[in-house]
């Protein structure tokens, strides 16, 4: 006999659908698996025979043969156990066929018959509400997650015989009670970090509103504890919150990479900082097809990349592409996965080996240590840093001073310049002014006389290039917005100026030595 | 090719040998004195000196004649025609070498016509010694005065670009070969004076830098010059030279700094010991003339150079921006102290007219320098 089950299997961030087949017939007792099954689903054979029969129910002890189709796509993981069990109970008659029709399944079988849960869950719910089927049977810990898709319904399993009872039209079992992650939620919102923690600092403080606010990638140098990591951890508190649709598409990710916890939606930024002895492989992703760079990770999120001269060339090179088109494809044993990495890149840097260099007269290296460490920052990645910011070490008393501000007022001010931005910006195709080419820049970052005369006065002198004149007006409009000014005028323009240092921008050296 | 001028093959020799034994002479001058004193010796007895195991080779092999040169100019005391020149050549210690020229003989003539000070200093500079150095030499080239410096990081490298900014002919002592350009990031610098400069060596093409060489360049050039101007020093090496060439007879003078930092150290150590103090170009000019140099320029005379494009106006400023400027000098030069407060907008305005028209410029740590005018008059 023949019968047909629903599953789907995970390929990138996409859930593939999976139709598992299952034939029956006399001969001598034999279990196969054919379709391109991964190691993990071969395995699967072991684990469906014990958990069957451990679940009080009959293995057919006939030739059972077993078609994972489509034939051209490669299966992994454990998750296809379930829909492979529940196919050979209905082609021996102990499941109902028919009610197996509109019905995704998916889960790990172990030993005793129990489904334990995979990850991946909210691609998968979201691949079967698209393929239109009704009901989605999984393991109780990951019911929530699924249930964050609309227009399915959710059948929580704890094990084999509670599947059979539900295929049979029965009741599902309760889904597990989200009782850690309230838990989790209350304890990370006293410790989340918060704008007002920072004290001093005003400068850098007022930078990153502005970086927030146009989605501008900042650039922290300055010498050690200055406050670096500091402020970028509370970069995520002050941007904008996730829309319900960018949640679920963070949440995916997540999901599919198996970091997410306790299966709630995601409701903060992702913040990423990468140790910068990681490879090419940790950041972009790697060549098992479970491996999911930090870039992708940061989706939608903050990206740190912290010690930035520390990093491997490569993985600065490889960074390249990801940000410029906000994704990035793998390709793994012929086939390839688009991941989205839509983020915002902060990074901090010493300004030199020793991190003293301009801090009073503290710096002992030589130049040839100054001009290798400018090497190294050099090329790819400044390119995309609008923002680069100098620290210094504040005096000691503006460190009992009062905070700038609270992340709450300084996401208010982030919140309505975006809003500016979008709705100047509408039919773009962009939503932030970071985004903006040229012709947009000319369209709509209007200069008001005083700010005209001031920029091209700063680029005669060659003290910008044309380049640094672009980036110089985009940052300008940022800042026109986070004030209300509908044009750009001389005084935004100025502290445009004043947010790139622009002895990292234009030479690598001392720009006026020669 | 034969060279519009060339050295006597003595000088020629002289510089192969030195060549030759430049590993010898490396390991067995420890320090100035012994340099200088082994430099005084000609070739016959430098080789008894340190030739060791192999002094019978090495005789055969300097007397040999000097090698075919590639065609670059060179002078020496002896085949120099010009009387004043001979003058100034016959100053430079020890025994004389052959002199490679890239640009030929007459360029030095008319180098060593003006008046030569030498400015130097350390190799790991701050930004403002490198700016002083800078506007110090423009000035002085502005007001006709012939610049020298050594051919290295930091103070060195400063002076020179100052001085073809002033649109003047800079003497650039090459601390190896004439074509070899230590350290590699000098390289525009190095084909600027190559081009408008006059760089001078006294050891062959290809002839790598060593630490005597580099302390022979120094001699070199404190040899040419009336007035020996230190900006920044901050280790014992450099110091020691400044001293030796006291004993020569130059006159000492130095430029002062903050004395919390490192680089200030040699300069006011200096000025203790009698040197004079500088603090701006005029001030170089004064104590030409107390030295006794006939041609010195007088206030508001002598030729004036061009200056290049994008060097600081001396124009007057005034309100906001001068407050500002005075602000940065006097130390409140982040951006953070200088855009607090409640007019921050127009403060970041003045910074930024400040700098569209030269007058400060972002260094390390992006705190703001001023930069200055160094005219004179």
């Amino acid at each position: 006999m023949l019968a047909r089950a629903r599953t789907f299997t995970i390929e990138g961030l996409h859930a593939r659908p999976v139709t598992v087949e299952v034939d029956i017939r006399r001969g001598l007792p034999s279990f196969a698996i054919v379709g391109l099954a991964g190691a993990a689903v071969r395995e699967s054979r072991e684990r469906v025979q014990a958990a069957i029969l451990n679940s009080g129910l009959q293995f057919p002890g006939q030739r059972i043969t077993a078609n994972l189709a489509p034939g051209d796509l490669p299966k992994a993981g454990p998750g296809l156990d379930l829909a492979l069990a529940c196919a050979i109970l209905a082609a021996s008659g102990q499941v109902d066929p028919h009610a197996l029709s509109d019905v995704a399944l998916f889960g790990e079988l172990s030993l005793d018959g129990c489904v334990r849960p995979c990850r991946g869950t909210l691609a998968i719910a979201q691949a079967s509400a698209r393929a239109g089927l009704r009901t989605l049977l999984l393991a109780p810990p990951r019911a929530a997650e699924a249930a964050l898709v609309e227009g399915l319904r959710i059948a929580p399993v704890q094990g084999l015989p509670s599947a059979v009872r539900v295929l049979g039209g029965g009741t599902p079992d309760p889904p597990q009670p989200l009782r850690e992650s309230a838990q989790a939620s209350r304890r990370s919102a006293e410790d989340r970090p918060d704008l007002d923690d920072v004290r001093g600092q005003h400068f850098a403080v007022q930078a990153l509103i502005v970086a927030a606010a146009g989605a501008h990638n900042t650039l922290l140098s300055g010498p050690p504890g200055t406050g670096k990591t500091m402020l970028a951890q509370r970069l995520p508190s002050i941007l904008p919150p996730l829309s319900r649709r960018e949640a679920i598409e963070v949440t995916r990710i997540h999901s599919v990479a198996g970091s997410l916890p306790a299966g709630a939606l995601l409701a903060r930024r992702p913040f990423r900082a990468p140790h910068h002895s990681s490879t090419v492989a940790g950041l972009i992703g790697g060549a098992r097809a479970s491996s999911i760079g930090e870039v992708v990770l940061a989706h939608r999120g903050v990206l740190f990349l912290d010690e930035l001269s520390e990093f491997q060339r490569p993985a600065l090179e490889a960074l390249r592409q990801p940000l410029e088109d906000g994704r990035v494809a793998i390709v793994r044993a012929g086939r390839s996965a688009i991941y989205p990495t839509r983020l915002m890149l902060i990074a901090a840097t010493n300004p030199c080996p020793c991190g003293y260099a301009g801090e009073g007269d503290r710096c002992r290296c030589s130049e040839a240590d100054l001009a290798r460490h400018r090497r190294r920052l050099s090329g790819p990645l400044l390119d995309r840093m609008d923002l680069l910011i100098d620290l210094a070490r504040e005096p000691a008393g503006a460190l009992s001073g009062d905070p700038l501000r609270t992340s709450e007022q300084a996401q208010a001010q982030v919140l309505a310049a975006r809003e500016i931005q979008a709705r100047r910006l509408a039919g773009e195709g962009v939503a932030v002014n970071a985004e903006m080419d040229v012709a947009m820049l000319r369209r709509h970052a209007r200069l008001q006389d005083d700010g005209e005369r001031l920029l091209s006065a700063t680029a005669a002198a060659g003290v910008l290039s044309a380049r640094g004149a672009h980036r110089t007006l985009r940052l300008a409009r940022t800042v026109a917005d986070l004030r209300g000014s509908p044009r750009v005028g001389a005084e935004h323009v100025a502290r445009a100026l004043a947010l790139r240092s622009r002895q990292h921008a234009e030479t690598g050296v001392r720009s006026h030595v020669a | 090719m034969s060279p519009e001028s060339r050295a006597c093959d003595a000088c020629l020799r002289r510089s192969a040998t030195l060549a030759t034994l430049s590993a010898r002479i490396e390991h067995a001058a420890r320090d100035a004195e012994r340099l200088r004193s082994l430099l005084d010796l000609d070739g016959g007895r430098l080789i008894e000196a340190i030739g060791g195991r192999r002094r019978e080779e090495l005789r055969v092999l300097c007397a040999a004649p000097p090698p075919e040169d590639s065609g670059l100019p060179s002078s020496c005391v002896h085949a120099e025609t010009d009387e004043a020149t001979r003058a100034a050549l016959r100053a430079i210690p020890g025994v004389p070498a052959a002199l490679r020229l890239p640009a030929g003989a007459s360029q030095l003539r008319s180098a060593l016509a003006e008046p030569v000070v030498a400015i130097l200093g350390s190799r790991r500079a701050s930004d403002y010694g490198i700016e002083v150095a800078c506007s110090l030499s423009r000035g002085l080239t502005l007001a006709g005065v012939t610049v020298g410096a050594l051919f290295a990081d930091g103070i060195g490298a400063a002076a020179l670009a100052g001085a073809l900014e002033g649109g003047g002919v800079p003497l650039a002592a090459m601390p190896g070969g004439l074509d070899v350009c230590r350290p590699a990031c000098l390289r525009e610098l190095h084909m600027r004076l190559r081009r408008d400069g006059c760089a001078l060596s006294q050891l062959p093409d290809g002839f790598q830098p060593r630490r005597w060489s580099t302390r022979a360049a120094g001699a070199l050039l404190a040899g040419l010059s009336a007035l020996i101007v230190v900006v920044e020093a901050r280790e014992e090496d450099e110091l020691c030279d400044a001293r030796a060439w006291a004993e020569l007879g130059r006159p000492l003078a130095a430029i002062p700094g903050r004395i919390t930092s490192p680089g200030a150290h040699g300069p006011h150590a200096l000025l203790q010991q009698g040197a004079a103090l500088l603090t701006d170009p005029q001030d170089v000019l004064d104590l030409l003339c107390a030295a006794g140099c006939a041609s010195a320029p007088r206030r508001g005379t002598g030729p004036h150079r061009e200056a290049r494009e994008g060097t600081p106006q001396s124009i007057a400023i005034q309100g906001l921006q001068r407050e500002v400027l005075d602000r940065i000098g006097s130390g409140q030069d982040t951006i953070g102290r200088l855009a607090a407060g409640p007019d921050a907008a127009k403060t970041l305005i003045a910074l930024a007219e400040l700098e569209a028209r030269g007058l400060i410029v972002r260094g390390d740590g992006g705190r703001y320098l001023p930069r200055l005018a160094g005219n004179i008059g």
